[in-house]
């Protein structure tokens, strides 16, 4: 069997730290099917970032370095380029902002089975993943032949490793700057505003649940009692009701507090991601299905309107 | 301008999803439009607004059942819909975001947009890949999760939203594909005179044979195997009782650890 291809993801010079989780599921596959594990770095930094993604179950790292930021274009080409020289029969990609940006594109223009936003990989005569559907409450077993494309969820496979010695293999990249339609501009950090939640060691979070922008004096109450400080979901952001640096999630902050309570928020993939360090989780919500008691702690099945007040009292 | 915006009608379970092997049993769902795309219908028609001369039309595929809510999206301001279906897709327990692209790009070839919108995902499917597979179809440019869009010209201005808080300000050039993220922009509620303009706008259906002298080439390069309930490896504690002896015990956990005075 030809190796398995796993695309590393970095940005202006840093390595996504899920990579090594993504180095991890292919190295994973790769002896499943009995094969090797080859990585492919592209772009500015892939020379320097050659040894970091040299962990034990590589065998080849592929440097593609080329002056050209990443973009899609330049990710397509390159692995295209890759793909006609190694003939892989797995390409595999986090599903993120990056990998989501140019996989679909790729397996249109190479013609291969896209799988993505895989939680499970295995094999049995064809490639088989497992996709959460419904918010997490049903999950697909899909399948395809070989060669594939997969796009794994970041968080899912661990992320540690132990050096490798693989052998470096550089390709010269011939990208022309006229093929690439998509610039980058600029990047732009949200300003950290008068709270910063990463900060915090008692986060009470709301979300949707709360029903309404006026309902929220209710959750700045409870948070003054107890002393915590307030973070929210994204719908929350989304509707303008609190600034983005309130934000807990994927695309917001990040954050490890030791306790993280969780008011009337669902509970979507992108927020779990978010609040996994957190050392305590304690939730309520009146969905007794809600995927956020899967990850806490404790949880409370009720209303947040009747049970706020009473634990605003049990503070005071 | 004309805008096409690809839209998804999505099922919210109100009970566990029920299944057997090959589909999902739909007695217990309410439809609506995916949340994603409600942000691209809203998009697509405040581009029309500052653009003289503009439509916007939507396009779903999705069985009749659809209408409804293709309607809402009518009755909110586009000015034409295509609901695509054939009787090859009643099989499908989903469709994958290549089959959709297939699909899509046939209607894009009708249609003839100038740009295409559409949500990031949808929570039904959650594969966040159709708008790129699109736009690999059709040989358009694209910018996936865009917060901010400004049309200039030749190109469009997207601002980008990535991981942890970090934005991507791009210019991309067009004809693009833009999926289209929640919170870009205000979603309009169908005003009670749209939603009656909405009964006499044009709701055009189309098959395979419509779209394609082969429609075998509508084959889905994926396998379904099967569904599964999550198996949850929660280690939760509910803590029971009446509301006044939860809220205790939440306190209590916490000040255990210091906190509140605790």
């Amino acid at each position: 069997m030809s190796p398995i291809l796993i695309i590393a993801e970095h940005r202006q010079g840093v390595l996504n730290t899920d990579t090594f989780g993504l180095l991890n599921a292919g190295i994973e596959f790769a002896t499943t099917l009995n094969t090797e594990a080859h990585v492919a770095l592209i772009g500015q930094y892939a020379n320097n970032l050659a040894q970091d993604v040299n962990i034990a179950g590589i065998h080849k790292i592929h440097t593609l370095p080329t002056s050209l930021p990443y973009t899609h274009n330049v990710y397509s080409q390159a692995i295209s380029f890759l793909f006609s020289k190694i003939k892989p029969s797995l390409i595999l990609s986090l599903h993120t902002s990056t990998g989501a940006d140019y996989s679909p594109a790729l397996a249109s223009t190479l013609d291969l089975p896209l799988l993505s936003d895989a939680i499970e990989i295995n094999y049995t005569n064809q490639v088989e993943i497992l996709h959460e559907m419904y918010s997490s409450k049903l999950h697909a077993k899909i399948a395809s032949s070989l060669p594939a494309i997969i796009t794994i969820r970041p968080g899912v496979w661990p992320n540690d490793t132990t050096p490798g010695n693989a052998s470096i293999e550089p390709f010269d990249l011939d990208i022309t700057e006229e093929s690439i339609n998509f610039k980058i501009k600029d990047y732009e950090e949200t300003p950290i505003g008068d709270v910063d939640i990463s900060a915090s060691d008692l986060l009470l979070s709301v979300g949707r649940g709360i029903g309404e922008e006026t309902n929220l004096e209710l959750i700045f109450s409870t948070a003054e009692a107890m002393g915590a400080t307030v973070s929210s979901s994204r719908p929350i952001v989304d509707a303008g009701w609190l600034p983005k640096d309130r934000q807990v999630g994927q695309s917001g902050t990040k954050v490890s507090p030791t306790i993280y309570l969780a008011i009337g928020i669902s509970g979507a993939v992108q927020h779990i991601a978010g609040i996994k360090n957190s050392k305590v989780i304690i939730s309520i919500n009146k969905d007794p299905k809600a995927p956020i008691f899967d990850v806490s702690d404790y949880g409370v099945v009720g209303d947040l309107f009747e049970i706020l007040p009473l634990l605003i009292e049990e503070f005071s | 301008m004309r805008i096409l915006v690809a839209i998804t009608e999505v099922a919210t379970p109100d009970d566990t999803i029920e299944f057997s092997d090959k589909s999902i049993l739909e007695s217990n769902f309410t439809y609506g439009l995916n949340e994603w795309d409600e942000y691209a219908i809203e998009e697509a028609i405040q581009i029309s607004e500052s653009n003289p001369d503009s439509d916007v039309i939507s396009v779903t595929i999705a069985p009749p059942r659809a209408e409804k809510t293709i309607r809402m999206a009518l009755a909110k301001g586009v000015t034409k819909a295509i609901r695509v279906w054939d009787p090859q897709l009643e099989s499908l327990p989903f469709l994958d975001p290549q089959l959709k692209a297939k699909i899509i790009a046939k209607v894009v070839s009708i249609v003839s947009p100038d740009i295409i919108l559409t949500g990031v995902q949808s929570s039904n499917d959650c594969w966040g890949s159709t708008g790129v597979a699109l736009a690999a179809e059709i040989g358009f440019n694209w910018a996936t999760l865009v917060t901010d869009l400004e049309l200039s010209g030749e190109v469009a201005h997207v601002r980008r939203e990535l991981e942890n808080g970090i934005d991507e300000l791009a210019e991309v050039t067009l004809p693009a594909v833009f999926t289209i993220q929640t919170g870009i922009n205000e979603p309009r509620y169908a005003s009670l005179r749209g939603i009656k303009q909405a009964q006499q706008k044009e709701l055009e259906v189309l098959s395979f044979s419509d779209l394609s002298s082969d429609p075998a080439e509508f084959q889905s390069k994926i396998n379904f195997i099967e569904f599964s309930l999550p198996v949850s490896n929660s280690k939760i504690q509910f803590l029971e009782g009446n509301s006044n002896e939860q809220a205790e015990q939440i306190a209590t956990i916490i000040k255990d650890f210091g906190f509140g005075g605790g």
